[in-house]
């Protein structure tokens, strides 16, 4: 075992030799032999070094996008396309313990009229918050066309935050669209049904548009905004199918429009929403609708009969146009629109320009350049440039693939911009891509728009599970998440959970057969550790996550019992499930938070029905004299490294101190987290000097491990802040 | 043993290391806030750039372009690799192509997945029943090691199993079209965690316990001695059958382990073959109890320098059984080789090892195993030579309690080498002798020479490293050139999203002599414990972009339902419809269904589409039934249409731009019997969400609701009751004034008390359903009422009004 004693010898000598810095080789492979060796071209060159995202850097764009029947968000970045996270909205989701712990469960039960936890969602077009048409970076909802629902998502922790079901249409359009303060978010009906369960006669259809009202109170990090559904109506329809909708801004603020479609024939809608609001309603149990003889009363809508059929309808930035997505975009002139408002008229009455685009446009997108939009020309593979207002093509590029639906980043706020437009693929099948059955992932494409003479491909990505349909993209600096709660928030809420624990308060409370654990966690063991029920018991494990540092998220299940739930740092949540079966069964924490992450456990005993044997509740076997002389030997040894640890904290400590570390919030939020560490650890000394002194050595060797445990964990955290902050220094540079 | 411990103990090297991190300069990597330019700049127009215009913006170095080009993965050119990667606790398969670092897809395995049809057919849900431990719905797992089938030692690209460590059960994926075909449960494990490994020809898929306990699945009291005595680890050989894709149970086994909680493991071979070994990390046997005054898991579990290393001789096992000398024994169906047998053949020996280890990996030529432990700064390198020697000898340090061989660490080590802070685990590369390992306190690869010893380079990675994964990594020839770093969250790297973060995969391009990163994935769902990376040669001759028309595909076979075009039928028996239809070209025949409040719904589709594009979603509005029909793929969605009404049936040409198409109508005649059902059931499954905990949305909700307006809402009245009109049950409309305060109470928490009453008895007739009990916390009803009141004057006002 020689090599032992030697590379503790050298191991300061190695240490430098690593750390004292890299030696800087140089790669040998140059970017020209790459490009020969890989079969790239310097036009893909540009591509690579136009989305490639050296180390640390950030995209340009956060990006959300409609996922189909997936009911999940996806988050992504623009130009790198990496995606960054799927949220659950619609559908369960364990990593975050969406559906499966007791707070999302019953956000979504509650949001189901049979009490269910619906298995999928059907969610197409997203929409952000708005603040005076622009995109504010708070909220992101969607519409889900399987179940009728609308969801509400926070985009301080990018969590589901309010799910509530359409009370009055059954069938819904799976968009959502918001009016340019959030007063509204709009959900469309979609297919004309009888509002009546017990109605089966489809001569009964109708149909309608819910204004789903929205209450916002927020401060930096803690968006508590929601919608509140006594506010909220639906519109009445006749039995028209109605599909995609855009909201009017600027000079067409107060209006929506939308695209219709009843015995063939295709109509936009003009629909004055005020007018509505203040329109009688009638009421439902739980909720409230305006009748259309009400609206058509008031002249507040009209059906707009377009010549050919239509896929899409978007308000330009100005709110001056409706562009109308059909093999020849029609713009429509809001002027003329409102002029005629309360009356059906043909598109003639009310056209400001009709231009050839090609065949089968699917939508289209606005940027920053005055009266531009871009449109798809699905069965033309390409896309086309054209001033809207003068009505003519500007340019078009041809394509691999048959664009469909268009973002540009903000396209949907009077504040569109630039650089960059997202084309979806809906056929996804990329030759040369390895191969991954016949479930395919989703593909969209980058194209550059950036130059004003022409448009470049440069980038495919592909989405694993996901039907992609809508994106909407907002500048990542306008979106400022929070990276940890404070400490006991129930994130569905944003509010207090009333079953929080703090550390040292752990309890279990027994009522009959109902248990409720009050518990903790804190890298590396969950408190309580051992839990003993009877079969049959109600049982609820509350969890609390006292941890500071942000990436010490833990996860919890108990073996075989179904449930997860994922505690990041400050959450609590509670798992509730029925002891059924007694036995044994392990619990521990499912996410990797620290080097002894897999010793964090623990044990949920449940006794049969009727046991009566003996308790014997971790109790301790005598220990020989011999045990006790080795136990009281190990301690002296931890005694003596507890005080080496304890430089080579002070150590740090002096060097963060010296470095002014307290600048940075990140380093200073892990120091802290150190500290916190290091004050957990009292209670651990205090036990381990209290058995030293009663001779108990064996629990004084095993507290001085803890404590010993918990230097470790400081001086780990402590570490990563110093190669935090030397990354922040080296910017600084 | 004996020396380590008169040396300076490995605590003291792993602070020494600690002390001289402290000291080191300013010289970890250097993360520039490059990439996108400043912040004003961004979002504003840009127009054309040359490419030294980019690399300008966007702050870009020459290693950056570099990197740039060997990842860019235009769609004229393929990726060469595809990774398949655990899930974690969210449940899957996740896999991206390398170089590019794109995510293609999550294999469904332990989570429903709408997108796929996991879980949503009778087919697929079948499936996961099959993993519904004592027959619990179990809707997610901690997926954990992926391993793909071998022959020969290396990748044969036909089959992959994976493991579910919060639920023992494994998962085994056909690779021609990445979906699940079986799953088993392990019968006497409560968790595992060291599995799935292939044997070298695929002969057995190995999964390893983790947290002990009793074997029975029985309750035992937690005493230390019973402790010993009922807790057991393990190690099962489950038989794979490589043809057919089935881990065949009744020719499994498990060697009975002592409880010191083993973790990962791999195969032998070669020089090796025949042997398996696992690791430990708390052969303490130490439990916590910090509630009950016991330090916790944590400070037991790690208390002495060494865990084991168990070293498992399958090959003899097998003989052994088929001799009918061992493993006779069987628990819940699974034959066990019991610590007494394995003793007696010498099938089970122990090393000492580093403490906390986590990964165990042999090396391509089966000579040595190197295994790291978290708690110490070394990998440790053991010679299967010397093992053998020692086992040949009889050369044994001692016996543990349950007398299982020890062999000791000088007679079994080739030698250590100190890697750094925290090592975790090790992949090859294909230059001798060399490997990867993962170090995760100090957030580096290291790379080094396992046959010389000696560190040769490392490379910064970004936070918090776990596993690794080489190119063919664990085969008998890796094939070098990429490498990737699992790192756990992602600390300050992407765009925040929240508190809960992406993972971070990083490649590592290590074809050329120094390693260099060069790209950062964010892992967006789930967290990766260990991943396999596979040539795509190596499947994609076997890959399927469609199914012969009418397959079930959970079984590969022509389904019994599959319907042919022209064959469409309804069949009415009794209670239930079955409907034998088709899809094609996105029509689906029969369009229309019709059925009576009620009755069952078996609805079978053949979708007879053949080429790549014909996928279509069919969908029920409402009643959340839904399944994405594959090509050629025969389905079947069952259903009871509990709920009166029409429900519109769309059919969805995934891809294709079109708009959910209304395909016809799903018709539920009411009926008041099967109308009373849904709403008892209903009620019944409200109650049990009120012994949960009632649900309390966000205060500005509840501030505008009326007061009780929860409470009713959570009790479940509303599924009976309005204001303003009879629904399943009477008007509420007034109710307050109708009956007195003290009626409604006793009404509502004890309404078998007036059933008898001559006008509840009448209402009884007229809405043939009671008042069932809600189970009405009495400090609720007064709310109830209350809300009752306000509502019907709320409703009476807004009548007036009209």
């Amino acid at each position: 075992m020689k090599h032992f004693k030697w590379f503790s010898v050298i191991t300061g000598v190695l240490g430098l030799f690593l750390f004292a810095g890299t030696p800087q080789l140089r790669a040998q492979q140059t970017v020209d032999d790459v490009l020969k060796a890989r079969g790239l071209t310097d036009e893909d060159k540009l591509a690579a070094v136009k989305t490639f995202m050296p180390r640390g850097g950030r995209d340009e764009y956060f990006a959300i996008v409609g996922t189909g029947n997936s009911g999940t968000m996806i988050v992504y970045g623009i130009p790198s396309m990496r995606i960054y996270k799927y949220v659950g909205v619609f559908t369960p989701e364990p990593w975050q313990g969406y559906g499966f712990d007791d707070e999302s469960s019953l956000l979504l039960k509650k949001s189901n009229p049979d009490n269910r936890i619906p298995t999928y969602g059907d969610m197409r077009f997203p929409a952000f918050s708005e603040t005076n048409g622009k995109y504010d970076g708070k909220y992101a909802f969607f519409s889900d066309g399987a179940n009728a629902r609308i969801a509400l998502l926070g985009l301080d922790d990018f969590e589901t935050k309010q799910v509530l079901s359409n009370t009055i249409l059954k069938s819904v359009f799976p968009e959502a669209a918001v009016t340019p303060n959030t007063e509204y978010v709009i959900q469309s009906g979609q297919y004309p049904l009888p509002w009546d369960n017990k109605e089966t006669d489809l001569s009964k259809a109708k149909n309608g548009v819910t204004f789903w009202r929205v209450h916002r109170i927020e401060k930096e990090g803690e968006h508590k905004g929601r919608i509140i559904k006594e506010e909220s109506f639906t519109v009445e329809f006749p039995a028209y199918t109605l599909d995609y909708n855009d909201v009017g801004k600027g000079a067409s603020d107060g209006l929506l429009f939308g695209l219709a479609f009843k015995d063939g024939k295709t109509y936009i809608y003009a629909l004055d929403y005020k007018k509505a609001e203040t329109a009688k309603k009638v009421p439902t149990t739980l909720s409230q609708f305006v009748p259309f003889d009400e609206i058509k009363k008031a002249n507040a809508i009209s059906f707009i009969e377009l010549p050919a059929k239509a896929n899409m309808v978007k308000v330009s930035p100005d709110g001056k146009y409706v562009i109308v997505a059909a093999d020849e975009v029609v713009v429509l002139d809001v002027e003329k629109i409102k002029s005629n408002l309360g009356k059906d008229v043909k598109a003639d009455a009310v056209v400001h320009k009709t231009i050839p685009i090609g065949k089968n446009v699917i939508d289209v997108t606005f940027d920053y350049r005055k009266n531009i939009a871009y449109a798809s020309a699905h069965d033309d593979k390409k896309i086309v440039r054209f001033d809207y207002v003068k009505g003519e093509k500007k340019d078009e590029v041809a394509l691999d693939f048959k664009p469909s639906y268009l973002m540009t980043p903000q396209g949907l706020s009077s504040e569109p911009h630039s650089n960059y437009l997202i084309a979806v693929d809906k056929e996804a099948y990329i030759k040369n891509l390895p191969k991954t059955g016949p479930v395919r992932p989703s593909v969209q494409h980058l194209i550059d728009i950036s130059a004003d003479d022409e448009m470049t491909d440069i980038y495919t990505m592909t989405l694993p599970q996901a039907n992609v349909y809508g994106n909407v993209a907002i500048l990542r600096t306008t979106i400022k998440p929070i990276i940890r709660y404070p400490v006991g928030t129930n994130s569905r809420t944003g509010e207090p959970s009333p079953f929080r624990a703090v550390a040292g308060q752990e309890k279990i409370e027994r009522q009959g057969n109902r248990v409720h654990i009050f518990g903790t966690l804190i890298r590396s063991h969950i408190t309580p550790e051992i839990v003993v029920v009877n079969e049959g018991d109600i049982v609820t494990f509350h969890l609390t996550n006292l941890e500071r540092a942000e990436d010490e998220t833990h996860g919890f299940t108990i073996d075989t019992y179904g449930k997860h739930g994922s505690f990041e740092p400050g959450k609590t949540a509670s798992l509730t499930f029925v002891a059924d079966k007694p036995g044994v069964f392990p619990y521990y924490c499912t996410e990797f938070c620290s080097a002894l992450h897999l010793e964090m456990e623990g044990i949920l005993l449940v006794r049969p029905k009727g046991y009566k044997g003996d308790e014997g509740m971790a109790v301790s076997q005598e220990l020989t004299k011999e045990q006790l002389e080795k136990y009281k030997k190990d301690y002296e040894k931890k005694i003596q490294v507890i005080k080496e640890t304890q430089d080579v904290i002070n150590g740090v400590v002096k060097y963060l101190k010296d470095n002014n570390y307290e600048k940075y919030p990140y380093v200073k939020a892990l120091v802290e987290d150190a500290v916190d560490q290091l004050n957990k650890a009292k209670f651990a000394e205090e036990n381990y000097k209290k058995y030293a002194k009663e001779g108990k050595w064996k629990d004084a060797f095993l507290w001085a491990e803890q404590y010993w445990q918990y230097q470790v964990k400081a001086a780990d955290v402590g570490l990563r802040a110093k190669k935090l902050l030397d990354e922040k220094l080296g910017k600084e540079e | 043993m004996k020396k380590i411990k008169k040396n300076k103990s490995m605590l003291r090297i792993f602070l020494l290391g600690l002390s001289v991190l402290f000291l080191a300069t300013l010289n970890t990597s250097c993360e520039k806030g490059k990439g996108a330019g400043k912040d004003k700049a961004i979002g504003a127009p840009r127009g054309k750039e040359s490419f030294q215009d980019v690399v300008k913006r966007r702050g870009l170095n020459e290693d950056d372009v570099l990197a740039a080009v060997k990842t860019y993965t235009p769609d004229k050119i393929g990726d060469e690799a595809i990774t398949f990667n655990s899930g974690g606790q969210e449940g899957n398969l996740p896999s991206y192509v390398v170089p590019s670092m794109r995510m293609v897809k999550y294999v469904p395995i332990n989570t429903r997945q709408p997108y796929a049809g996991y879980g949503y057919s009778e087919e697929t849900y079948k499936l996961m029943k099959d993993g519904f431990i004592d027959g619990r719905e179990i809707l997610w797992g901690d997926t954990h090691h992926p391993g793909i089938s071998e022959t020969d030692a290396d990748y044969d690209g036909r089959w992959l199993v994976i493991n579910d460590k919060a639920n023992p059960r494994l998962f085994v994926v056909d690779l021609r079209d990445q979906y699940v075909k079986q799953v088993v449960q392990n019968p006497i494990f409560r968790s595992d965690h060291g599995g799935a490994f292939f044997t070298p020809n695929s002969e057995y898929v190995m999964e390893a316990c983790q947290y002990p306990a009793p074997f029975d699945r029985k309750y035992y009291p937690l005493t230390e001695e019973n402790f010993k005595k009922y807790w057991r680890g393990g190690l099962t050989y489950w038989k794979f059958d490589h043809d057919n894709g089935k881990l065949v149970l009744d020719e499994s086994f498990t060697f009975e382990f002592p409880p010191y909680t083993q973790d990962l493991s791999d195969a032998g071979k070669f020089a090796s073959y025949g042997w398996g070994f696992t690791n430990s990390f708390c052969s303490e046997m130490y439990f916590g109890g910090i509630m009950q005054g016991r330090p916790p898991f944590e400070a037991g579990c790690s208390s002495r320098d060494v865990d084991y290393l168990h070293v498992t001789n399958w090959k003899k096992a097998e003989e052994l059984i088929k001799q009918g000398k061992i493993g006779k024994k069987k628990i819940n169906g699974m034959r066990v080789i019991t610590i007494p047998e394995s003793i007696k053949y010498g099938l089970l020996y122990l090393i000492p090892e580093p403490k906390s280890p986590h990964g165990v990996d042999v090396s391509p030529d089966g000579k040595y195993i190197i295994v790291a432990g978290k708690l110490d700064s070394h990998a440790w390198v053991y010679s299967f030579d010397k093992i053998q020697d020692a086992i040949k000898n009889k050369k044994f340090e001692g016996k543990d309690p349950y007398g299982i061989p020890i062999i000791s660490l000088d007679d079994a080590l080739h030698g250590s080498v100190e890697v750094g802070l925290g090592p975790l685990h090790t992949q090859f590369d294909s230059r001798d002798g060399v490997v990867y390992t993962s170090i995760y306190v100090d957030s580096r690869v290291t790379k080094w020479d396992y046959k010389n010893l000696k560190v040769l380079d490392f490379v910064p990675s970004h936070y918090n490293i776990g596993h690794l994964v080489s190119f063919h990594g664990d085969t008998k020839s890796p094939k070098g050139k990429y490498l990737v770093a699992l790192n756990k969250l992602s600390i300050d790297r992407f765009n925040p999203v929240g508190p809960l973060h992406p993972q971070n995969h990083q490649l590592i391009d290590i074809a050329s002599e120094h390693p260099q990163l060069i790209y950062d994935m964010p892992l967006p769902m789930g967290e990766p414990h260990y991943t396999v990376m596979l040539d795509r040669n190596y499947y994609e001759k076997n890959a399927l972009e469609v199914y012969p028309v009418g397959t079930d595909i959970t079984t590969m076979s022509k389904s019994p339902y599959a319907t042919e075009a022209g064959q469409e039928k309804v069949v009415e028996k009794g209670n239930v419809v079955e409907i034998f239809g088709t899809i094609q070209n996105g029509k689906v025949t029969p369009a229309d269904i019709n059925v009576k409040q009620g009755q069952t719904v078996i609805i079978h589709l053949t979708n007879l589409g053949q080429t790549p594009f014909d996928h279509y979603v069919y969908e029920i509005v409402a009643y959340d039934k839904m399944y994405p029909y594959s090509p050629g793929e025969t389905a079947t969605l069952k259903f009871k249409a509990e709920k009166s009404g029409v429900y519109p049936i769309l059919v969805d040409p995934q891809n294709s731009p079109a708009k959910r198409q209304l395909a016809g109508h799903l018709t539920v005649q009411f009926d008041q019997d099967a109308e009373n059902e849904r709403v008892l059931a209903l009620t019944e499954r409200i109650n049990w969400d009120n012994k949960m905990q009632a649900f309390k949305p966000s205060s500005i909700e509840l501030k505008n609701m009326l007061p009780g307006e929860i409470e009713f809402l959570n009790y479940g009245c509303n599924a009976c009751h309005k204001f303003g009109e009879d629904f399943n049950g009477p008007d509420l409309l007034m109710v307050h004034k109708r009956r007195s305060k003290e009626w409604l109470k006793e009404w509502i928490l004890n309404p078998e008390s007036k059933y008898k009453d001559p006008d509840i008895e009448a209402m009884r007739q007229k809405f043939k359903l009671a008042m069932p009990n809600q189970h009405v916390d009495p400090k609720d009803v007064d709310k109830l009422i209350e809300y009752m009141k306000a509502k019907s004057e709320q409703v009476i006002k807004e009548m007036s009004s009209k």
